[in-house]
Protein backbone atom coordinates (compact mmCIF):
# COMPACT_ATOMS: atom_id res chain seq x y z
CA UNK A 1 0.00 0.00 0.00
CA UNK A 2 1.20 3.50 -1.05
CA UNK A 3 1.70 6.09 1.01
CA UNK A 4 -1.98 7.64 2.07
CA UNK A 5 -3.11 10.41 -0.49
CA UNK A 6 -2.85 14.20 0.90
CA UNK A 7 -6.29 14.87 -0.30
CA UNK A 8 -8.45 12.80 1.64
CA UNK A 9 -10.76 14.32 4.03
CA UNK A 10 -11.88 13.20 7.51
CA UNK A 11 -14.77 14.00 7.25
CA UNK A 12 -17.09 14.43 3.99
CA UNK A 13 -20.74 15.32 3.05
CA UNK A 14 -21.61 12.13 2.61
CA UNK A 15 -20.40 10.94 5.63
CA UNK A 16 -23.17 12.52 7.38
CA UNK A 17 -25.75 10.95 4.54
CA UNK A 18 -24.36 7.74 5.30
CA UNK A 19 -24.62 8.12 9.70
CA UNK A 20 -28.21 9.29 9.47
CA UNK A 21 -28.80 6.10 7.23
CA UNK A 22 -27.12 3.63 9.65
CA UNK A 23 -28.64 5.46 12.52
CA UNK A 24 -32.22 5.29 10.79
CA UNK A 25 -31.65 1.74 9.86
CA UNK A 26 -30.51 0.73 12.98
CA UNK A 27 -33.68 2.89 15.03
CA UNK A 28 -36.34 0.86 12.90
CA UNK A 29 -34.60 -2.23 13.45
CA UNK A 30 -34.16 -2.30 17.21
CA UNK A 31 -38.02 -0.63 17.18
CA UNK A 32 -38.98 -3.36 14.74
CA UNK A 33 -37.64 -6.44 17.37
CA UNK A 34 -40.29 -8.11 19.09
CA UNK A 35 -41.15 -6.91 22.72
CA UNK A 36 -40.19 -10.27 24.83
CA UNK A 37 -43.60 -11.47 25.99
CA UNK A 38 -44.73 -11.77 30.01
CA UNK A 39 -44.44 -15.19 30.75
CA UNK A 40 -42.79 -17.54 32.71
CA UNK A 41 -39.11 -16.79 32.87
CA UNK A 42 -36.42 -19.37 32.87
CA UNK A 43 -32.80 -19.42 32.10
CA UNK A 44 -31.13 -21.68 29.60
CA UNK A 45 -27.50 -22.05 30.83
CA UNK A 46 -25.24 -23.75 27.78
CA UNK A 47 -22.14 -25.34 28.09
CA UNK A 48 -20.07 -26.16 24.85
CA UNK A 49 -23.34 -25.14 22.63
CA UNK A 50 -25.21 -27.58 24.84
CA UNK A 51 -28.74 -26.65 27.03
CA UNK A 52 -27.31 -28.53 30.28
CA UNK A 53 -29.89 -26.85 32.56
CA UNK A 54 -33.26 -24.69 32.78
CA UNK A 55 -33.57 -22.87 35.62
CA UNK A 56 -36.69 -21.03 35.94
CA UNK A 57 -36.05 -17.52 37.52
CA UNK A 58 -38.61 -17.62 40.66
CA UNK A 59 -36.00 -19.98 42.16
CA UNK A 60 -33.44 -19.85 44.57
CA UNK A 61 -30.04 -21.46 44.68
CA UNK A 62 -26.76 -21.61 42.81
CA UNK A 63 -25.76 -23.83 39.94
CA UNK A 64 -22.18 -25.22 38.60
CA UNK A 65 -22.23 -26.86 35.32
CA UNK A 66 -20.56 -30.28 35.17
CA UNK A 67 -17.37 -30.23 34.32
CA UNK A 68 -16.94 -26.42 35.21
CA UNK A 69 -16.16 -26.38 39.08
CA UNK A 70 -15.10 -23.29 39.03
CA UNK A 71 -18.27 -21.37 37.34
CA UNK A 72 -20.96 -20.70 39.43
CA UNK A 73 -24.20 -19.46 38.56
CA UNK A 74 -26.89 -18.64 41.32
CA UNK A 75 -30.83 -17.37 40.95
CA UNK A 76 -32.11 -14.76 43.39
CA UNK A 77 -35.02 -12.62 43.49
CA UNK A 78 -36.37 -13.23 40.00
CA UNK A 79 -32.63 -12.95 38.62
CA UNK A 80 -29.86 -15.00 37.76
CA UNK A 81 -26.24 -14.37 36.47
CA UNK A 82 -22.95 -15.64 37.59
CA UNK A 83 -21.23 -14.85 40.76
CA UNK A 84 -18.16 -16.67 40.59
CA UNK A 85 -15.81 -17.71 37.36
CA UNK A 86 -12.15 -19.05 37.25
CA UNK A 87 -11.73 -16.90 34.30
CA UNK A 88 -9.21 -14.45 33.74
CA UNK A 89 -11.61 -11.51 32.97
CA UNK A 90 -15.04 -12.24 34.86
CA UNK A 91 -16.76 -10.43 32.16
CA UNK A 92 -19.63 -12.81 32.90
CA UNK A 93 -19.51 -12.20 36.91
CA UNK A 94 -19.37 -8.40 35.96
CA UNK A 95 -21.98 -8.43 33.71
CA UNK A 96 -24.27 -8.64 36.88
CA UNK A 97 -27.89 -10.34 36.97
CA UNK A 98 -30.52 -10.63 34.89
CA UNK A 99 -33.99 -10.77 34.42
CA UNK A 100 -35.38 -9.60 31.11
CA UNK A 101 -36.10 -12.22 28.49
CA UNK A 102 -33.07 -11.85 25.65
CA UNK A 103 -30.53 -11.07 28.59
CA UNK A 104 -27.59 -12.75 28.38
CA UNK A 105 -23.92 -13.41 29.85
CA UNK A 106 -21.31 -15.30 28.50
CA UNK A 107 -18.01 -16.48 30.16
CA UNK A 108 -16.32 -17.05 26.71
CA UNK A 109 -12.89 -19.17 28.24
CA UNK A 110 -15.28 -21.60 30.46
CA UNK A 111 -17.78 -21.76 27.15
CA UNK A 112 -20.36 -21.01 29.65
CA UNK A 113 -23.38 -19.30 28.06
CA UNK A 114 -26.54 -18.17 30.21
CA UNK A 115 -29.53 -16.44 28.55
CA UNK A 116 -32.75 -15.47 29.52
CA UNK A 117 -35.71 -16.34 27.77
CA UNK A 118 -39.92 -16.81 28.70
CA UNK A 119 -42.12 -19.86 28.73
CA UNK A 120 -44.62 -17.91 26.30
CA UNK A 121 -41.62 -16.92 23.71
CA UNK A 122 -41.41 -20.88 23.19
CA UNK A 123 -45.36 -21.12 22.85
CA UNK A 124 -45.42 -18.62 19.99
CA UNK A 125 -42.70 -20.58 17.96
CA UNK A 126 -44.44 -23.36 17.92
CA UNK A 127 -47.88 -21.73 16.34
CA UNK A 128 -48.73 -22.74 12.37
CA UNK A 129 -51.22 -20.74 10.57
CA UNK B 1 19.48 1.21 5.59
CA UNK B 2 20.39 0.46 9.69
CA UNK B 3 19.70 3.95 10.66
CA UNK B 4 16.41 3.56 9.11
CA UNK B 5 15.83 0.41 10.51
CA UNK B 6 16.48 1.53 13.90
CA UNK B 7 14.41 4.78 13.52
CA UNK B 8 11.55 2.16 12.77
CA UNK B 9 11.74 -0.40 15.04
CA UNK B 10 12.00 2.85 17.61
CA UNK B 11 8.72 4.62 16.01
CA UNK B 12 6.83 1.29 16.22
CA UNK B 13 8.22 0.59 20.00
CA UNK B 14 6.81 4.32 20.64
CA UNK B 15 3.50 3.79 19.00
CA UNK B 16 3.31 0.33 20.38
CA UNK B 17 3.56 1.55 24.03
CA UNK B 18 1.29 4.45 23.09
CA UNK B 19 -1.26 1.85 22.13
CA UNK B 20 -1.23 -0.13 25.45
CA UNK B 21 -1.27 2.72 27.96
CA UNK B 22 -4.06 3.78 26.29
CA UNK B 23 -5.82 0.57 26.64
CA UNK B 24 -4.80 0.18 30.00
CA UNK B 25 -6.06 3.96 30.92
CA UNK B 26 -9.35 3.03 29.04
CA UNK B 27 -10.28 -0.20 30.83
CA UNK B 28 -9.66 1.26 34.16
CA UNK B 29 -12.93 3.54 33.84
CA UNK B 30 -15.62 1.41 32.20
CA UNK B 31 -17.98 3.36 31.74
CA UNK B 32 -20.08 1.17 28.73
CA UNK B 33 -22.32 -1.85 29.37
CA UNK B 34 -20.78 -5.57 28.02
CA UNK B 35 -17.27 -4.62 28.85
CA UNK B 36 -17.63 -2.79 26.04
CA UNK B 37 -14.97 0.34 25.10
CA UNK B 38 -14.09 2.74 22.27
CA UNK B 39 -10.95 1.51 21.17
CA UNK B 40 -9.23 4.76 21.52
CA UNK B 41 -5.78 3.16 21.12
CA UNK B 42 -7.10 2.78 17.08
CA UNK B 43 -6.25 6.21 16.58
CA UNK B 44 -2.76 5.20 16.76
CA UNK B 45 -3.22 2.63 14.60
CA UNK B 46 -5.29 4.29 12.04
CA UNK B 47 -2.47 6.80 12.25
CA UNK B 48 -0.11 4.02 11.25
CA UNK B 49 -2.39 2.63 8.70
CA UNK B 50 -2.59 5.90 6.87
CA UNK B 51 0.97 7.93 7.41
CA UNK B 52 3.71 5.28 8.30
CA UNK B 53 2.29 2.07 6.57
CA UNK B 54 -0.10 -0.86 6.06
CA UNK B 55 2.82 -3.37 7.55
CA UNK B 56 3.69 -1.19 10.22
CA UNK B 57 0.07 -1.26 11.14
CA UNK B 58 -0.13 -4.49 11.07
CA UNK B 59 3.00 -4.87 13.13
CA UNK B 60 1.35 -2.77 15.92
CA UNK B 61 -2.04 -4.62 16.00
CA UNK B 62 -0.51 -8.48 16.35
CA UNK B 63 2.40 -7.02 18.90
CA UNK B 64 -0.73 -5.21 20.67
CA UNK B 65 -2.66 -8.94 20.45
CA UNK B 66 0.45 -10.61 21.72
CA UNK B 67 0.40 -8.53 24.46
CA UNK B 68 -3.13 -9.17 25.76
CA UNK B 69 -2.59 -12.59 24.55
CA UNK B 70 0.52 -12.86 27.30
CA UNK B 71 -1.27 -10.64 30.16
CA UNK B 72 -5.03 -11.60 29.58
CA UNK B 73 -4.84 -15.10 28.31
CA UNK B 74 -5.77 -16.92 25.08
CA UNK B 75 -9.17 -16.25 24.54
CA UNK B 76 -8.96 -12.36 25.37
CA UNK B 77 -5.90 -13.14 22.90
CA UNK B 78 -7.82 -14.12 20.35
CA UNK B 79 -11.03 -11.91 20.51
CA UNK B 80 -8.05 -8.68 20.33
CA UNK B 81 -6.62 -10.31 17.19
CA UNK B 82 -9.68 -11.09 15.25
CA UNK B 83 -10.66 -8.08 15.69
CA UNK B 84 -7.65 -5.97 15.19
CA UNK B 85 -6.72 -8.16 12.20
CA UNK B 86 -10.30 -7.97 10.13
CA UNK B 87 -10.54 -4.29 10.78
CA UNK B 88 -7.37 -3.10 9.92
CA UNK B 89 -7.55 -5.07 6.58
CA UNK B 90 -11.74 -3.82 6.19
CA UNK B 91 -9.96 -0.49 6.87
CA UNK B 92 -6.99 -0.39 4.45
CA UNK B 93 -8.79 -2.22 1.61
CA UNK B 94 -11.11 0.47 1.35
CA UNK B 95 -9.00 2.78 1.67
CA UNK B 96 -6.93 1.29 -1.36
CA UNK B 97 -10.16 1.23 -3.68
CA UNK B 98 -11.50 4.57 -2.75
CA UNK B 99 -9.41 7.70 -2.31
CA UNK B 100 -12.14 9.52 -1.63
CA UNK B 101 -13.61 7.46 1.16
CA UNK B 102 -13.15 9.89 4.51
CA UNK B 103 -11.17 8.87 7.37
CA UNK B 104 -14.19 9.01 9.22
CA UNK B 105 -16.07 6.36 7.33
CA UNK B 106 -12.68 4.35 7.23
CA UNK B 107 -13.01 4.63 11.18
CA UNK B 108 -16.64 3.75 11.28
CA UNK B 109 -16.20 0.57 8.63
CA UNK B 110 -13.00 -0.10 10.92
CA UNK B 111 -15.12 -0.32 13.78
CA UNK B 112 -18.34 -2.37 13.18
CA UNK B 113 -16.02 -5.06 11.04
CA UNK B 114 -13.81 -5.33 14.34
CA UNK B 115 -17.40 -5.62 16.46
CA UNK B 116 -18.44 -8.39 13.72
CA UNK B 117 -15.59 -10.57 13.84
CA UNK B 118 -15.38 -10.32 17.80
CA UNK B 119 -18.69 -11.27 17.97
CA UNK B 120 -18.54 -14.13 15.64
CA UNK B 121 -15.34 -14.94 17.30
CA UNK B 122 -17.21 -14.95 20.54
CA UNK B 123 -20.09 -17.38 19.04
CA UNK B 124 -17.56 -19.76 17.61
CA UNK B 125 -15.82 -19.96 20.93
CA UNK B 126 -18.36 -20.67 22.92
CA UNK B 127 -20.56 -22.47 19.89
CA UNK B 128 -23.24 -20.94 20.52
CA UNK B 129 -24.98 -18.23 18.21
CA UNK B 130 -24.75 -14.57 20.07
CA UNK B 131 -25.62 -12.89 17.10
CA UNK B 132 -30.00 -12.31 18.22
CA UNK B 133 -28.47 -11.28 21.80
CA UNK B 134 -25.60 -8.62 20.29
CA UNK B 135 -25.69 -7.83 16.69
CA UNK B 136 -27.58 -4.98 16.84
CA UNK B 137 -26.20 -3.15 20.06
CA UNK B 138 -22.64 -3.84 19.07
CA UNK B 139 -23.41 -2.52 15.32
CA UNK B 140 -24.88 0.61 17.46
CA UNK B 141 -22.16 0.72 19.39
CA UNK B 142 -19.59 0.80 16.42
CA UNK B 143 -20.62 3.90 15.02
CA UNK B 144 -19.91 6.08 17.92
CA UNK B 145 -16.82 4.17 18.54
CA UNK B 146 -15.82 4.90 14.77
CA UNK B 147 -16.77 8.73 14.86
CA UNK B 148 -14.31 9.44 18.50
CA UNK B 149 -11.57 7.66 17.23
CA UNK B 150 -11.63 9.70 13.57
CA UNK B 151 -12.15 12.64 15.31
CA UNK B 152 -9.61 12.21 17.67
CA UNK B 153 -7.42 11.45 15.20
CA UNK B 154 -7.93 15.36 13.30
CA UNK B 155 -7.70 16.68 17.18
CA UNK B 156 -3.96 14.61 17.74
CA UNK B 157 -2.48 14.67 14.24
CA UNK B 158 -0.67 17.89 14.75
CA UNK B 159 1.01 16.02 17.43
CA UNK B 160 1.74 13.26 15.43
CA UNK B 161 2.90 15.44 12.80
CA UNK B 162 5.24 17.44 14.98
CA UNK B 163 6.90 13.62 16.06
CA UNK B 164 7.47 11.93 13.13
CA UNK B 165 6.22 12.40 9.55
CA UNK B 166 9.01 13.25 7.97
CA UNK B 167 10.88 11.29 9.90
CA UNK B 168 8.63 7.86 8.88
CA UNK B 169 9.23 8.59 5.31
CA UNK B 170 12.54 8.17 5.62
CA UNK B 171 11.23 4.22 6.69
CA UNK B 172 10.06 3.10 3.30
CA UNK B 173 13.25 1.77 2.18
Amino acid sequence: MTRDSRQRKFFAFRDAVFLSCAAAALALFVHSGERPPEGEKYADITVDGQIVKTIPLGREGTYSPAGRPGVQIAARGGMIGFVRSDCPDKICVHTGFLSIPGQSAVCLPNRVVVRVASRKEEELDSIVY
Amino acid sequence: MKKYAVREITSLALMLSMILIISAVESMFPVLPFHMRFGLSNVVTMYALFFVGFRQAFTLSALKSLFVFLTRGPIAGIMSASGGITSLLATASIAALSSGASYLFLSVAGALVHNMTQLAAASFIVSTNLMPVYLPILIAAAIPAGVLTAALLRAVMPVFKAISPEKTRLLRT
